[in-house]
């Protein structure tokens, strides 16, 4: 049986985050690196709903 | 009535008739009542999250009423939206039944109505002008922004959705976007909130700079190979499965109901980001995504945009 999340663990876990892209175009990401967002933040410009 | 009738026709075939006469007059009150709940929508079940009322007056011009669309315009109907103006030139085809919600016995039916008729079978309150028509070419569509409360953009095509958020900066009025990525992999919602976030433009400006690109990183199919490079479809992509897309929509509408809902209207916070993308399912060859994950993004207004100028 695993053992259980401490609190303190868990509070880390649910933390809001959130990428900031400020007016100047700059991202802020707590805790990231750029090479780390690309390689997770993805989007599809020619993304669609498909009919 | 009936003792009218009574009174008036006193022989066997008058009282038969007295009798069915008062039987009605008997089930009327609860035949009235029966009717009556028919042709309103009961929130009483949601009302301890949101204030129905709050929706009634506002406008919404909705852009697609496709796969995404009309998933995102069931939600917000069914929470208390009751003015729409729709906007899709096509009809609903066979082909779209394994992704569109609707029936059958919808086919070959211009999509615009078949929505309208959903959105009144649900609510009969409702006030819906369904228009047939590109948004290119309408004449009604920058007066139908120029009266709306929000925007929901939901078409099929890069073009459109670029158009449709020029618009919305143009006459100031929220916009929120929804896509689906190639193979239904996952999905973007983008909310325009005039002078507090930056506009659809703003968004893929930073998106390229970054690199956030997934086709960089998902190998085509052999179907989107074929079309691709056999048959010279350059922008084809494999779509996603129904609820892939509905996912998506869900979200947009969601984040809909956010903007258009005071905070004294609700009893749930907002959504702390304008930009959520949610992945469907790991990205293959890519550390990004996983199942049902959400990355939440803030966008300011860019200093040298129009949209940071109005």
């Amino acid at each position: 049986m695993a053992e259980h999340s401490s609190e303190e663990l868990l509070r880390n876990q649910t933390q809001e985050e959130i990428i900031e892209i400020d007016e100047n175009g700059v991202v802020h990401a707590i805790g990231r690196t750029p090479s780390g967002l690309k390689s997770t933040v993805l989007r599809d410009p020619e993304g669609e709903y498909y009919g | 009535m009936a003792a009218a009738f009574h009174s008036r026709f006193g022989d066997r075939q008058g009282r038969n008739l007295a009798r069915e006469v008062r039987d009605l007059e008997t089930k009327w009150p609860r035949l009235a009542r029966t009717r009556a709940k028919t042709l309103t929508l009961d929130f009483g079940r949601i009302e301890h999250l949101l204030s129905p009322a709050a929706l009634q007056d506002k406008k919404i011009v909705q852009v697609g009423v496709g796969s995404g669309g009309a998933p995102a315009c069931d939600h917000l109907t069914m929470n208390g939206v009751r003015n729409w103006i729709l906007y899709d030139p096509e009809p609903l085809e066979t082909i779209n039944l394994v992704k569109h919600p609707r029936g059958r016995n919808s086919i070959d039916k211009p999509k615009v109505e078949i929505q309208r008729d959903w959105i009144l079978d649900r609510n009969p309150c409702a006030s819906v002008t369904p228009r047939r028509e590109d948004v290119f070419d309408s004449e009604n569509f920058r007066d139908d922004v120029s009266q709306s409360d929000l925007i929901l953009c939901c078409p099929d095509k890069r073009e459109v959705r670029s158009f449709v958020n020029s618009i919305a900066v143009q006459f100031q009025k929220p916009c929120v976007t929804g896509s689906v990525f190639r193979q239904g992999i996952g999905g973007e919602v983008y909310a325009y909130v005039p002078a507090q976030t930056g506009c659809f433009a703003c968004m893929e400006r930073v998106a390229s700079e970054q690199g956030w690109n997934i086709n960089d990183s998902i190998q085509p199919t052999a179907h989107e190979e074929e079309m691709i490079y056999g048959r010279n479809v350059r922008d084809f992509q494999a779509s996603g499965l129904s609820m892939d897309i509905q996912m998506i929509a869900i979200i947009q509408a969601r984040v809909s109901l956010d903007l258009l809902l005071e905070p004294s209207a609700r009893h749930f916070p907002s959504i702390p980001s304008n930009w959520i993308i949610f992945y469907n399912r790991p990205t293959p060859g890519s550390k990004s995504g996983g199942y049902f994950k959400a990355e939440h993004l803030r966008v300011r207004p860019r200093k040298d945009c129009q949209c940071a100028a109005r």
